[in-house]
């Protein structure tokens, strides 16, 4: 019976009562699924048993599709993870900060046929190395040659880091590719084979340029697998066993392997692959008279439609004014 | 947590223990009460708890009495002299009853004094 105070009294003596009385149907419920308190029968033991399974054979499943993204995502670096080299970073950075005295008043295609492969070299020794963010002026007589650098997004930003005069340029993907050029503050040249970071750093710091691309060479030795296939004009940065470089070209449509295969016959060591196709190739001679083919010719027109894949790479007379004009305007 | 799924002729309730705070006997039936105040009339006799109680984890629930069955989680006060249990807590509703034992309960209230402390006067 209930008071105005809110107490309740509690009576022990049995009231007689006439209601009827049921008996009820009690059972324990518990949040892990069980229904009762009692122990498992051998049913529960077996979907018990059953669910772990599934469980685990989900994790593999979900680890196995991760594994598998990895391996597909980083598989060119994973299939040549043992590719010798045959400079390390530090004589590349030891060449670099050398002092460079470029002379050279142009270039002149010297053209070889191997293993049924018909190239162009262009020797780039004695010319200023320069990543340039504007179209060069093929007038400018002291503009060499100049050609594509990195492979760049839809969006114009490059593919993998890229540093242009010390600057950092923004990169969408984080896709690494092996082979690199750094090119020191005063225009050396230099490529070489490596996962590390230490060169796109030291150019950061120096005020120097670098990009990356795909290795083709790497003291002599091809890379287990080529990412790109099919036939197009290939062009290639490599150097000679004399530590000399040149930008060599095929003359036909090649697969990455022929060209690879070829350069590796001539006698290059080390090679970086330069975007395929013919556009965008210019050069002078020593004669200063310039040489340029219909397809640049289009693709750097003013009527051109194509986005220009800025920075290119551009090589210059050794002494050129022009050169140090278009560097202090950085 | 656990909960005690009681079916009869006519109904189904299910209420997870801890929100039990006691329960007493009505002649044949018994009152629920929880912890947000309400009560449940139960058309069964009190005894049929206890089963079940006794088949839970950790069980909380003690007889005091012919009565009445408490859940000791939600006892704030036992007092001897004065034959009454007060309950409270944060999820205990304002509005919970005293508990006032009959002057024959007084030996149950030492009981659940003594089994919840473990001091015997």
């Amino acid at each position: 019976m209930k008071t105005d105070n809110n107490t309740l009294d509690i009576n022990e003596e049995i009231r007689e009562d006439s209601r009827p009385t049921e008996i009820p149907v009690i059972s324990i419920e518990r949040d892990n699924g069980d229904d009762d308190g009692r122990p498992d029968g051998p049913s529960q033991r077996k979907r018990r048993y059953r669910r772990r399974i599934m469980a685990s054979l989900a994790a593999a499943l979900v680890l196995l599709l991760l594994g598998g993204l990895l391996l597909f995502h980083f598989r060119y670096e994973l299939m040549s993870p043992d590719l010798p080299a045959s400079v390390s970073d530090e004589d590349n950075i030891s060449l670099l900060e050398a002092p460079y005295s470029p002379s050279a008043e142009g270039t002149a295609p010297a053209s070889d046929s191997i293993l049924g492969v018909a190239m162009d070299f262009y020797p780039l020794d004695g010319l200023r190395a320069s990543l340039e963010k504007e179209l060069p002026d093929t007038a400018d007589r002291s503009l060499i040659l100049f050609m594509r650098s990195a492979d760049y997004h839809p969006g114009g930003s490059p593919i993998g880091p890229m540093v242009v005069n010390g600057e950092s340029l923004e990169a969408k993907e984080r896709e690494s590719r092996m082979a690199y050029m750094a090119i020191s503050p005063d225009g050396r040249p230099v490529i070489g084979v490596s996962h590390s970071d230490r060169m796109r750093r030291y150019a950061t710091e120096t005020g120097g340029s670098f990009f990356r691309q795909y290795v083709l060479l790497s003291d002599g030795t091809l890379p287990a697998d080529f990412r790109l296939h099919g036939k197009v004009e290939r062009a290639a940065i490599g150097r000679m066993a004399d530590g000399s470089l040149h930008y060599i070209v095929t003359r036909h449509k090649e697969t990455m392997y022929d060209f690879a295969d070829a350069m590796r016959e001539y006698g290059v060591v080390d090679a970086m692959y330069i975007t395929g196709g013919n556009a965008y190739t210019f050069y002078r001679d020593s004669s200063g008279a310039p040489h340029i083919n219909d397809a640049t010719r289009e693709k750097i027109s003013k009527y051109s439609s194509t986005p220009l894949p800025l920075p290119l790479l551009v090589f210059r007379k050794g002494d050129s004014t022009a050169y140090r004009t278009y560097q202090s305007s950085y | 947590m656990e909960w005690l799924k009681i079916a009869t002729s006519s109904e189904l309730v299910r209420i997870a223990v801890d929100e039990i705070v006691y329960i007493v006997a009505d002649g044949n039936y018994c009152d629920l009460m929880l912890a947000n105040g309400s009560t449940h009339k139960m058309t069964f006799q009190l005894h049929y708890f206890e089963d079940y109680f006794k088949q839970l984890e950790k069980s909380n629930f003690t007889r005091v009495g012919r009565s009445l069955i408490v859940n000791k989680r939600h006892i704030r006060v036992v007092n001897i002299p004065e034959r009454i249990i007060k309950f409270g807590g944060h999820t205990i509703s304002p509005n919970m009853p005293t508990l006032r034992m009959a002057q024959v309960g007084r030996d149950s209230l030492k009981e659940l004094k003594h089994e919840m402390t473990g001091y015997e006067d």
